[in-house]
């Protein structure tokens, strides 16, 4: 019995709630969808979400700081930089949350360690393989096993949460066209056989045909978003996950990526315009499922592998830090900002923050609240961000 | 060419890339089983048959504080220049070398005692650790691990050089017990690893000097390591690590995952381990032990293993004697398939096995044969060069390959076998789907599902 068969059996035979009552009681909400935006190199959060009215932060960032004349202020602390105008419709009409300071205790402030922790949300110490989402359906339960895939992920080729062995993730990277490659995977045919290698092969390809086939299906091409999505990097990815959804293909998470914030150096040329693209990428992908009808079925959350350093380097950059705050957007997020900026006093240099919000809150949040799914290994408790 | 003796096949897929070569088979020709093995065993080089790369030693591992921030730019692109080169030149070393054991067990000890270049930075050290891993491919494996502790990309990678008596870094005293030695949650305590990290304190890399003490930060104090209180350093915790059984077992345990199955049984392993241990570590005698083995040669074990990034790419290009024009193309691949060498995922290595296959990887697994499968398809004379074009609706983006002939005779001498004896020359299953196409046998049998396994 391969897993899909054990899955229409499981939901076909109630006498299984007696062995996996987690099944029974599990009340997954597979009518949305979680999108997933990584921020690659380690996002200045200082200088998206500014402290801007804390001295120290001015102290700090003597020539990078964001002023209170520039700053798209949230409250009397905290004001957006001024590249993500975009955002600000959301954030009044409350469907913008900012958690601040999410971070976690002893933070490794190496690109690849970072991520992998955030990926597969184990502490700091420990080495995981799973991505978190794929931990939370092996954990709660697995998405219908007539969803076109467990997940797909859009931008550079790399699963990160989604990650396991045996889940129908598909990598679709810039577009469609990777679907084609199912043309050339040969179709087999007849029982499993007992080769368990042999019988894992023919059982991912399988999947993945079908994903394919399924993609393919649906046409996505020919659907209108609804929108105008801004060019570079993310806009097009946010374009294919709204054509996606429009068309009704059935994924529950969804990853993409934006890359660049790695600011060591010249960090004025490129942040703005990287926030600037996140922001206007946002804006069209929450108008474009307001105008279909699907605002209510998404929840868009950022992260990223660390934050950058509160004092800036002698190049007009910013080395790698610790926590940053990280944005809920979506049809049912309650707006605000939760949390708070931790506190940047006595920061000699080379220091860095400590966290307020420890990132598996917000994943809890996405999977818990939003998704309904059970997820023991995230310890924290959500941020209660969704209505 | 000779009939393919159906063990001595298994043999040479299992010991190199995954699947044998027309001519390997030739070599091995009139051999017994036995005698397979020790040839596959006496023909492992403690040397690389490739002259080492141009660029080494040519930048100082230093970096002077006075130097500029555009220096250090040139400096740094340089350095990720060289280390693109060397994963190039592993691959080169993979495709040329006459004993692809040897590359097998120095990709076994990469992925044992990892190091990354995206930690280590400087190629010149990853490169040194790979001579280390070569020397002692086979030789003795309390030697290796005795340089493995003084190793300058290792103890970068691991933090030795930030282990300073007041404030011990435990990272590298962890991962030698968890991951090098004796295997998470064989037979130590925290403390152990806590006392460890006390005997390399002080322990450094200096760039002109090589490995030193730095005596002020070495805590000299008496340890309490695995049951025993003494003066101790680094090697004395060496030296108390190789009298614990654990280890002998821990290793053989991960050689019959890497060689024989996903399933050790233990007892073999106890037995084998002992032997292991008692010639005082000595390698080819515990492979030979495994390539000997009836669980090795069980002919229900064929094709029970997956094959690796390295294994499809290397092993289908020594099969079709293709060489690339420029290597990187194929590091390329190697990342997009999941296995960048250098650059292992973390301290813990390439999961692998069954890992290897999943919905992103396996796609691209088979858009690579694809491109091969196609030049095979198209190349039934003598060819100079071949260029793959995989089309652009087949793949993301356009991928390009170009690869030139190492041996003018080797693609046609496969081309023109009939399918069932390729079938028996390159896979370790019957033929999954069944009938040849139209591109003809070997394009549809480098695409048949058990081409992925060995």
């Amino acid at each position: 019995m391969n897993r899909r068969e054990f899955l229409s059996s499981a939901a076909a035979a109630p006498i299984l709630a007696f062995v996996a009552p987690h099944l029974a009681l599990a009340a997954a909400n597979w009518d949305r969808t979680l999108i997933l935006v990584e921020l690659n190199g380690g996002n200045d959060g200082l200088n998206m979400v500014a402290p801007y009215a804390d001295p120290n932060y001015a102290k700090l960032r003597p020539t990078l700081k964001l002023t209170p004349d520039k700053v798209l202020q949230l409250d009397e602390k905290l004001g957006l930089a001024p590249e993500m105008a975009p955002l600000m419709s959301h954030w009044k009409d409350k469907k913008l949350a900012v958690a601040m300071g999410v971070g976690y205790p002893d933070p490794n402030l190496s690109h690849f360690r970072g991520i992998e922790i955030w990926d597969t949300a184990t502490d700091a110490s420990q080495y995981g393989h799973m991505g978190w989402i794929a931990q939370m359906y092996q954990s709660s339960e697995a998405p219908p096993s007539n969803f076109t895939a467990d997940g797909v992920v859009l931008g550079r080729a790399y699963m990160g949460p989604l990650s396991a062995p045996d889940r129908r993730i598909v990598v679709l990277e810039k577009s469609t066209a990777k679907m084609n490659q199912a043309g050339m995977i040969p179709q087999t045919m007849g029982a499993a056989p007992a080769n368990a290698a042999l019988a894992r092969v023919l059982s991912v390809q399988q999947d993945f045909k079908q994903a394919a086939a399924d993609i393919i299906t649906h046409k996505i091409d020919t659907v209108d978003p609804k929108a105008t999505f801004p060019g570079g990097e993310l806009g097009p990815q946010l374009e294919i996950v709204a054509r996606l959804l429009v068309a009704k293909v059935q994924v529950p998470v969804i990853k993409v990526s934006l890359g660049g914030f790695d600011t060591h150096a010249g960090q004025p040329n490129d942040q703005p315009r990287l926030l600037g693209e996140l922001a206007s990428a946002l804006d069209a992908f929450a108008k474009s499922m307001k105008a279909n009808g699907l605002w209510d079925k998404v929840l868009v959350m950022t992260y990223s592998e660390f934050g950058r350093r509160p004092a800036e380097n002698g190049s007009a950059g910013t080395d790698h830090g610790t926590s940053a705050p990280h944005f809920l957007l979506g049809g049912r997020v309650k707006g605000g900002v939760y949390g708070e900026q931790p506190p940047l006093k006595d920061f000699a240099d080379g220091q860095n923050m400590g966290h307020r919000i420890h990132f598996r809150s917000m994943y809890a949040t996405a999977g818990k609240e939003w998704m309904g799914l059970s997820a023991p290994f995230l310890k924290e408790p959500p941020l209660g961000a969704i209505a | 060419m000779a009939i393919v003796q159906e063990d001595i096949r298994h043999l040479l897929a299992r010991t190199g890339f995954g699947v044998p070569t027309a001519t390997e088979i030739e070599a091995f020709k009139g051999l017994s089983y036995a005698q397979a093995v020790t040839r596959v065993l006496d023909g492992t080089r403690a040397k690389a048959t490739s002259a080492a790369p141009a660029w080494l030693n040519s930048i100082p591992v230093t970096v002077p504080n006075t130097m500029n921030a555009a220096d250090r730019k040139v400096r740094d692109k340089q350095l990720a220049d060289n280390g693109r080169e060397m994963k190039a030149w592993w691959y080169d070393e993979m495709l040329a070398t006459p004993s692809p054991f040897t590359e097998r067990m120095v990709l076994f000890w990469h992925n044992h005692f990892t190091s990354s270049m995206q930690k280590v930075k400087y190629p010149d050290l990853m490169f040194r650790q790979n001579e280390l891993y070569r020397s002692q491919a086979t030789g003795n494996f309390a030697a290796l691990l005795k340089a493995v502790i003084k190793d300058p990309a290792m103890m970068i990678y691991l933090d030795t050089n930030q282990n300073r008596g007041i404030a011990p870094n435990e990272n590298f005293a962890r991962e030698l017990l968890e991951l090098f030695t004796l295997g998470e949650g064989h037979g130590y305590t925290e403390k152990d690893i806590r006392e460890a990290a006390r005997a390399f304190s002080g322990w450094r890399y200096k760039n002109d000097v090589g490995f030193d003490i730095d005596w002020p930060n070495h805590d000299v104090a008496r340890k309490t390591f695995l049951g025993r209180t003494q003066f101790m350093n680094g090697d004395d915790v060496v030296l108390i690590l190789l009298e614990e059984p654990r280890l002998a077992e821990f290793i053989t345990e991960k050689l019959w995952r890497e060689f024989i199955s996903d399933t050790p049984d233990a007892a073999l392993v106890a037995k084998w381990a002992e032997a292991f241990r008692t010639s005082k570590y000595e390698l080819k005698p515990l492979l030979q032990a495994l390539f000997l083995s009836d669980a090795f040669r069980d002919p229900d074990g064929r094709g029970a293993l997956v094959k690796s990034p390295t294994d499809i790419v290397v092993g289908t290009l020594r099969l079709v004697s293709q060489r690339p024009r420029d290597t990187k193309t194929v590091v390329n691949v190697g990342r997009t398939l999941g296995q960048e060498l250098f650059d292992p995922p973390n301290v813990k290595g390439w999961p692998g096995g069954m890992a290897w296959i999943d919905t992103a990887r396996l796609p691209e697994r088979y858009a690579f044969l694809n491109a091969i499968a196609g030049a095979a398809a198209t190349t039934q004379q003598t060819i100079t060069k071949t260029k793959i074009q995989l089309n652009a609706q087949q793949s993301s983006g356009a991928k390009q390959y170009v690869f030139a002939d190492a041996d003018p005779g080797g693609l046609k001498t496969l081309s023109s076998l009939k399918e069932a004896e390729l079938a028996a020359l390159i896979l370790p299953l019957p033929p999954s789907v069944s009938g040849g196409g139209p591109a003809g046998p070997l394009a549809s049998l480098l695409l048949d599902p058990s081409f992925q396994l060995k």
